[in-house]
Protein backbone atom coordinates (compact mmCIF):
# COMPACT_ATOMS: atom_id res chain seq x y z
CA UNK A 1 0.00 0.00 0.00
CA UNK A 2 2.54 2.12 0.76
CA UNK A 3 5.36 1.22 -2.05
CA UNK A 4 6.56 3.82 -4.57
CA UNK A 5 3.95 4.87 -7.22
CA UNK A 6 6.55 5.78 -9.70
CA UNK A 7 9.65 7.41 -9.34
CA UNK A 8 8.18 10.86 -9.02
CA UNK A 9 5.45 10.27 -6.67
CA UNK A 10 6.34 8.42 -4.05
CA UNK A 11 4.26 7.82 -1.07
CA UNK A 12 7.00 8.89 1.07
CA UNK A 13 10.21 11.40 0.38
CA UNK A 14 13.18 11.24 1.96
CA UNK A 15 14.30 14.38 4.04
CA UNK A 16 17.27 14.90 1.63
CA UNK A 17 15.38 15.10 -1.15
CA UNK A 18 12.21 17.62 0.79
CA UNK A 19 15.12 20.34 1.42
CA UNK A 20 15.84 21.19 -2.44
CA UNK A 21 12.00 21.19 -3.61
CA UNK A 22 10.65 22.61 -0.91
CA UNK A 23 13.48 25.72 -1.13
CA UNK A 24 13.10 25.89 -4.86
CA UNK A 25 9.60 25.96 -3.88
CA UNK A 26 9.91 28.97 -1.29
CA UNK A 27 11.63 31.14 -3.48
CA UNK A 28 9.46 30.65 -6.48
CA UNK A 29 6.89 31.87 -4.28
CA UNK A 30 8.51 34.64 -2.76
CA UNK A 31 8.83 36.00 -6.11
CA UNK A 32 5.01 36.31 -6.47
CA UNK A 33 4.71 37.55 -3.21
CA UNK A 34 7.10 40.04 -4.37
CA UNK A 35 5.11 40.77 -7.29
CA UNK A 36 7.03 39.02 -10.02
CA UNK A 37 6.24 36.65 -12.35
CA UNK A 38 9.22 33.99 -11.84
CA UNK A 39 10.12 31.92 -14.43
CA UNK A 40 9.24 27.70 -14.25
CA UNK A 41 12.46 26.53 -15.96
CA UNK A 42 14.75 28.62 -14.40
CA UNK A 43 13.89 26.55 -10.93
CA UNK A 44 13.60 23.76 -12.46
CA UNK A 45 17.33 23.86 -13.89
CA UNK A 46 18.50 24.38 -9.93
CA UNK A 47 17.72 21.18 -8.76
CA UNK A 48 19.03 17.54 -9.58
CA UNK A 49 17.49 15.80 -12.78
CA UNK A 50 15.09 13.21 -10.06
CA UNK A 51 13.62 15.82 -8.24
CA UNK A 52 12.46 18.04 -11.88
CA UNK A 53 9.10 16.10 -12.36
CA UNK A 54 8.14 16.36 -8.57
CA UNK A 55 9.54 20.17 -8.95
CA UNK A 56 7.38 20.81 -11.45
CA UNK A 57 4.04 19.77 -10.22
CA UNK A 58 4.59 21.99 -6.88
CA UNK A 59 5.91 24.71 -8.90
CA UNK A 60 2.71 24.24 -11.37
CA UNK A 61 0.11 24.09 -8.15
CA UNK A 62 2.01 27.27 -7.24
CA UNK A 63 2.13 28.98 -10.07
CA UNK A 64 -1.98 28.69 -10.49
CA UNK A 65 -2.56 29.81 -7.75
CA UNK A 66 -1.20 32.95 -8.31
CA UNK A 67 -2.09 33.04 -11.21
CA UNK A 68 -5.87 32.90 -10.04
CA UNK A 69 -4.82 35.91 -7.50
CA UNK A 70 -3.66 38.14 -9.92
CA UNK A 71 -6.02 37.25 -12.66
CA UNK A 72 -3.54 36.57 -15.35
CA UNK A 73 -4.43 33.72 -17.63
CA UNK A 74 -3.09 30.55 -17.08
CA UNK A 75 -1.05 29.59 -20.56
CA UNK A 76 -2.11 25.60 -21.34
CA UNK A 77 0.90 25.22 -23.73
CA UNK A 78 3.32 26.35 -21.21
CA UNK B 1 -4.23 25.12 37.99
CA UNK B 2 -7.71 24.32 38.05
CA UNK B 3 -9.03 28.22 38.14
CA UNK B 4 -6.71 28.67 35.31
CA UNK B 5 -8.79 25.79 33.19
CA UNK B 6 -12.11 26.79 34.14
CA UNK B 7 -11.34 30.57 32.91
CA UNK B 8 -10.15 28.84 29.55
CA UNK B 9 -13.27 27.19 28.91
CA UNK B 10 -15.29 30.20 29.76
CA UNK B 11 -13.14 32.12 27.15
CA UNK B 12 -13.97 29.18 24.33
CA UNK B 13 -17.61 28.86 25.50
CA UNK B 14 -17.95 32.66 25.12
CA UNK B 15 -16.10 32.11 21.52
CA UNK B 16 -12.58 33.54 22.76
CA UNK B 17 -10.37 31.50 20.85
CA UNK B 18 -7.78 32.99 23.09
CA UNK B 19 -8.91 30.08 25.50
CA UNK B 20 -8.06 27.36 22.62
CA UNK B 21 -3.93 27.52 22.91
CA UNK B 22 -3.61 27.14 26.63
CA UNK B 23 -6.17 24.24 26.71
CA UNK B 24 -4.42 22.57 23.57
CA UNK B 25 -1.17 23.09 25.55
CA UNK B 26 -2.46 21.87 28.54
CA UNK B 27 -4.64 18.57 27.05
CA UNK B 28 -2.87 17.24 23.97
CA UNK B 29 0.13 15.35 25.42
CA UNK B 30 -2.17 14.26 28.03
CA UNK B 31 -4.49 12.93 25.73
CA UNK B 32 -2.05 11.61 23.34
CA UNK B 33 -0.39 9.57 26.23
CA UNK B 34 -3.43 8.69 27.27
CA UNK B 35 -4.31 7.10 23.52
CA UNK B 36 -1.10 6.05 23.17
CA UNK B 37 -1.24 3.60 26.87
CA UNK B 38 -4.61 2.01 25.41
CA UNK B 39 -3.61 1.19 22.14
CA UNK B 40 -2.00 -2.18 22.96
CA UNK B 41 -1.60 -5.27 21.03
CA UNK B 42 1.41 -3.90 18.54
CA UNK B 43 4.59 -2.47 18.95
CA UNK B 44 3.86 1.45 19.80
CA UNK B 45 3.46 4.08 17.01
CA UNK B 46 3.67 8.03 18.00
CA UNK B 47 1.37 9.04 15.54
CA UNK B 48 -1.65 6.99 16.32
CA UNK B 49 -1.99 8.76 19.58
CA UNK B 50 -1.28 12.18 18.16
CA UNK B 51 -3.33 11.50 15.30
CA UNK B 52 -6.49 10.67 17.70
CA UNK B 53 -5.40 13.50 20.07
CA UNK B 54 -5.37 15.77 16.94
CA UNK B 55 -8.89 14.88 16.23
CA UNK B 56 -10.66 15.16 19.84
CA UNK B 57 -8.97 18.82 20.49
CA UNK B 58 -10.11 19.87 16.99
CA UNK B 59 -13.32 18.72 17.46
CA UNK B 60 -13.85 19.86 20.93
CA UNK B 61 -12.72 23.53 19.87
CA UNK B 62 -15.20 23.79 17.29
CA UNK B 63 -17.45 22.45 18.91
CA UNK B 64 -17.00 24.54 22.36
CA UNK B 65 -16.88 27.91 20.20
CA UNK B 66 -20.60 26.67 19.09
CA UNK B 67 -21.85 26.15 22.74
CA UNK B 68 -22.14 22.34 22.19
CA UNK B 69 -21.56 21.86 25.54
CA UNK B 70 -23.22 24.19 28.58
CA UNK B 71 -22.18 21.92 31.24
CA UNK B 72 -18.62 21.93 30.74
CA UNK B 73 -17.41 23.74 33.92
CA UNK B 74 -14.40 22.81 35.36
CA UNK B 75 -11.13 20.75 34.33
CA UNK B 76 -12.83 17.23 35.27
CA UNK B 77 -15.29 17.59 33.28
CA UNK B 78 -13.21 18.81 30.75
CA UNK B 79 -11.07 15.84 30.70
CA UNK B 80 -14.09 13.61 31.04
CA UNK B 81 -15.92 15.07 27.90
CA UNK B 82 -12.43 14.67 25.78
CA UNK B 83 -11.58 11.30 26.98
CA UNK B 84 -15.27 10.40 25.96
CA UNK B 85 -14.39 12.09 22.41
CA UNK B 86 -11.32 10.18 22.18
CA UNK B 87 -12.50 6.71 22.77
CA UNK B 88 -15.37 7.19 19.81
CA UNK B 89 -12.49 8.80 17.79
CA UNK B 90 -10.29 6.44 18.42
CA UNK B 91 -13.12 3.29 17.12
CA UNK B 92 -13.70 5.81 13.96
CA UNK B 93 -9.84 5.36 13.11
CA UNK B 94 -9.92 1.80 13.66
CA UNK B 95 -12.79 1.32 12.00
CA UNK B 96 -11.30 3.45 8.94
CA UNK B 97 -8.38 1.87 9.19
CA UNK B 98 -9.46 -1.46 9.06
CA UNK B 99 -11.72 -0.97 5.94
CA UNK B 100 -8.30 0.72 4.18
CA UNK B 101 -6.73 -2.29 4.71
CA UNK B 102 -9.09 -4.33 3.45
CA UNK B 103 -9.97 -2.29 0.40
CA UNK B 104 -6.45 -1.61 -0.09
CA UNK B 105 -7.40 2.28 0.04
CA UNK B 106 -4.64 4.64 0.74
CA UNK B 107 -5.92 7.12 3.75
CA UNK B 108 -6.35 10.24 2.49
CA UNK B 109 -6.79 13.37 4.29
CA UNK B 110 -6.09 16.61 5.73
CA UNK B 111 -4.67 14.63 8.95
CA UNK B 112 -0.97 16.10 8.85
CA UNK B 113 -0.20 12.46 10.20
CA UNK B 114 -2.78 10.31 8.50
CA UNK B 115 -0.46 7.35 7.45
CA UNK B 116 -1.67 3.39 6.68
CA UNK B 117 -1.34 1.73 10.09
CA UNK B 118 -2.05 -1.87 10.46
CA UNK B 119 -4.63 -2.18 13.35
CA UNK B 120 -5.34 -6.09 13.35
CA UNK B 121 -5.26 -6.91 16.54
CA UNK B 122 -5.33 -3.48 18.48
CA UNK B 123 -7.40 -3.02 21.82
CA UNK B 124 -8.89 0.41 21.78
CA UNK B 125 -10.39 0.76 25.61
CA UNK B 126 -10.26 4.65 26.58
CA UNK B 127 -10.89 4.41 30.36
CA UNK B 128 -12.68 7.33 31.93
CA UNK B 129 -10.49 8.22 35.32
CA UNK B 130 -7.97 9.98 36.13
CA UNK B 131 -5.25 11.87 34.33
CA UNK B 132 -2.62 9.98 33.18
CA UNK B 133 0.80 9.55 35.92
CA UNK B 134 3.27 12.18 35.94
CA UNK B 135 6.01 8.89 34.20
CA UNK B 136 3.32 8.57 31.12
CA UNK B 137 3.46 12.28 30.73
CA UNK B 138 7.22 12.85 31.43
CA UNK B 139 7.66 9.85 28.75
CA UNK B 140 5.14 12.21 26.08
CA UNK B 141 6.52 14.78 26.70
CA UNK B 142 10.10 13.88 25.60
CA UNK B 143 8.66 11.96 22.68
CA UNK B 144 7.24 15.52 21.62
CA UNK B 145 9.90 17.41 22.42
CA UNK B 146 11.64 15.09 19.87
CA UNK B 147 9.10 15.53 17.22
CA UNK B 148 9.43 19.21 17.20
CA UNK B 149 12.90 19.32 17.33
CA UNK B 150 13.08 17.20 14.16
CA UNK B 151 11.35 20.37 12.82
CA UNK B 152 13.94 22.46 12.63
CA UNK B 153 12.32 25.32 10.02
CA UNK B 154 10.05 27.24 11.86
CA UNK B 155 7.54 27.92 9.45
CA UNK B 156 7.15 23.89 9.28
CA UNK B 157 6.33 24.14 13.26
CA UNK B 158 4.20 26.79 13.19
CA UNK B 159 1.93 24.97 10.64
CA UNK B 160 2.10 21.94 12.90
CA UNK B 161 0.89 24.14 15.33
CA UNK B 162 -1.95 25.37 13.30
CA UNK B 163 -2.92 22.20 11.87
CA UNK B 164 -2.89 20.75 15.41
CA UNK B 165 -4.89 23.40 16.51
CA UNK B 166 -7.43 22.86 14.18
CA UNK B 167 -6.97 24.94 11.21
CA UNK B 168 -7.97 23.79 7.47
CA UNK B 169 -5.31 24.46 5.28
CA UNK B 170 -6.90 27.03 3.77
CA UNK B 171 -6.76 29.27 6.69
CA UNK B 172 -3.41 28.31 7.38
CA UNK B 173 -2.07 29.44 4.00
CA UNK B 174 -4.20 32.67 5.03
CA UNK B 175 -2.53 33.20 8.26
CA UNK B 176 1.08 32.62 6.85
CA UNK B 177 0.42 34.68 3.52
CA UNK B 178 1.40 31.63 1.09
CA UNK B 179 -0.53 29.58 -1.23
CA UNK B 180 -2.80 26.52 -0.78
CA UNK B 181 -0.18 24.73 -2.36
CA UNK B 182 2.84 25.61 -0.47
CA UNK B 183 0.92 24.61 2.78
CA UNK B 184 -0.16 21.17 1.33
CA UNK B 185 3.64 20.76 0.54
CA UNK B 186 5.03 21.40 3.61
CA UNK B 187 2.30 19.22 5.63
CA UNK B 188 3.47 16.24 2.94
CA UNK B 189 7.27 17.45 3.96
CA UNK B 190 6.15 17.09 7.84
CA UNK B 191 4.51 13.93 7.62
CA UNK B 192 7.35 12.80 5.84
CA UNK B 193 9.63 13.88 8.21
CA UNK B 194 7.79 12.73 10.97
CA UNK B 195 7.67 8.92 9.65
CA UNK B 196 11.37 8.86 8.59
CA UNK B 197 12.28 9.90 12.55
CA UNK B 198 9.37 7.60 14.02
CA UNK B 199 8.70 5.06 11.37
CA UNK B 200 4.89 5.31 11.64
CA UNK B 201 4.60 4.55 7.29
CA UNK B 202 3.87 0.82 7.96
CA UNK B 203 5.29 -2.82 6.94
CA UNK B 204 5.82 -2.12 2.99
CA UNK B 205 8.08 0.65 3.45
Amino acid sequence: MNRVASDDAPDWRPAREWEPLDSACGRFEQEWREGKQPDLATYLEQVASNLRGPLLRELVGIDLEWKAIRKIPADVAE
Amino acid sequence: MTGSVTNWIRLLQAGDTGGAQPLFNRYFELLVSRCQAQMSGKPPRAADGEDVAQQVLASFFRQATEKRYPDLKDRDSLWKLLLTIASNKAKSLIKQEGRDKRGGNKVVGENVLAGSHSVEGWNIDLEMGDEPTPETVASLNELLQGLYASLEDPQLRQILELKLAGYTNLEIAKEMNCSLATVERRLRRIRDLLTERWGTLGENR
